[in-house]
């Protein structure tokens, strides 16, 4: 379960471009079923699908979030896109004392099962980043690129 | 020791009836200690909760406001803030609308102890005020239960 969570995520990161827009009527029953139990007031909801996993778009208390269903309708994990002050203070501070020359380029929160994870891009002049933190209280190197020189 | 910190938290922080002297001395071990923990902090002011011997810092760290709880030996026991209830983390939030929907929340709480972090959120209905601590995992369990007056304000 935790390799598929990692692919998941994997994948959130560098944008799957490969999920095609659907309505409603194109997703699977069983997928609907769960979304609607797990997310009763969900409103504008918008759905896509790819061959790994069912994507649906919404909005709870004005907030945009996503959720991601297996075909057989288990919720994989959910994600929103947060603001660096929505995170939990640990991590906040972290990045404000070790990572003060980069600047945040991408930042979100994902739940999979009963567990929590924040996942931040983070840009200097010559690097780019991505910080996971899957206990709340400290930042491990997920990825590290070197940015390519524009000629 | 976790369990006192709430209690002083529900009591000088979430409720507004302090148990707090004004500008208190605090020995330089707190201090010391919070100097180290919080280099750079600004607006600093201290009181001391009377009854556990426990000094409450309230001051700006990177721009954020937070609190701060020390022991006499200088121990930092915990640090907290106010946040808004849309910054609750999404298990978080499930796990407080599946037990407390029919529940108003009315204050939320992040609270660091032991670099574990929880939420205290105070919730209310028509008889009970509630105090739940929820964890990252979205459980929940009460902390404290109060009934509610049936005070008429006309």
């Amino acid at each position: 379960m935790k390799k598929s969570i990692l692919s998941l995520a994997l994948m959130l990161m560098i944008g799957l471009s490969s999920t095609f827009a659907n309505t409603k009527e194109g997703i699977n029953q069983r997928v609907i079923n769960s979304f609607k139990k797990d997310f009763a007031s969900a409103k504008d909801v918008k759905w896509e699908s790819s061959r790994e996993y069912v994507k649906a778009t919404f909005a709870i208390d004005g907030q945009v979030m996503f959720a991601y269903y297996s075909e057989a309708g288990d919720m994989l994990a959910m994600t929103r896109n947060i603001l660096s002050g929505q995170l939990p203070i640990i991590l906040l501070n972290d990045l404000k004392k070790n990572y003060s020359n980069y600047w945040i380029t991408d930042l979100f929160e994902m739940a999979a099962g009963n567990e929590t994870a924040y996942y931040v891009t983070l840009e200097s002049t010559g690097n780019v980043i991505v910080l996971k933190s899957a206990d709340s209280s400290n930042w491990e190197q997920f990825k590290k690129e070197k940015k390519q020189s524009e000629e | 020791m976790k369990k006192i910190i709430f209690a002083i938290l529900i009591a000088s922080a979430v409720s507004g009836t302090a148990v707090a002297n004004e500008k208190s001395t605090v020995n330089s071990k707190v201090t010391r200690s919070f100097q180290k923990e919080f280099s750079g902090a600004q607006s600093v002011t201290w009181e001391t909760l009377d009854s556990k011997g426990i000094y409450h810092a309230s001051f700006i760290y990177n721009n954020i406001p937070l609190n701060a709880y020390f022991d006499g030996e200088g121990t930092l026991l915990a640090t907290g803030r106010f946040i808004k209830q849309e910054n609750l983390p999404m298990l978080v939030s499930k796990g407080i609308n599946e037990k407390y929907g029919q529940y108003r929340v009315l204050e939320t709480i992040e609270f660091i102890a032991d670099s574990e972090t929880s939420y205290i959120v105070k919730i209310e209905n028509e008889k009970l005020k509630l105090y739940i601590q929820a964890r990252g995992d979205g459980s929940t369990s009460i902390i404290k239960k109060e009934k509610k007056n049936n005070i008429t304000i006309l």
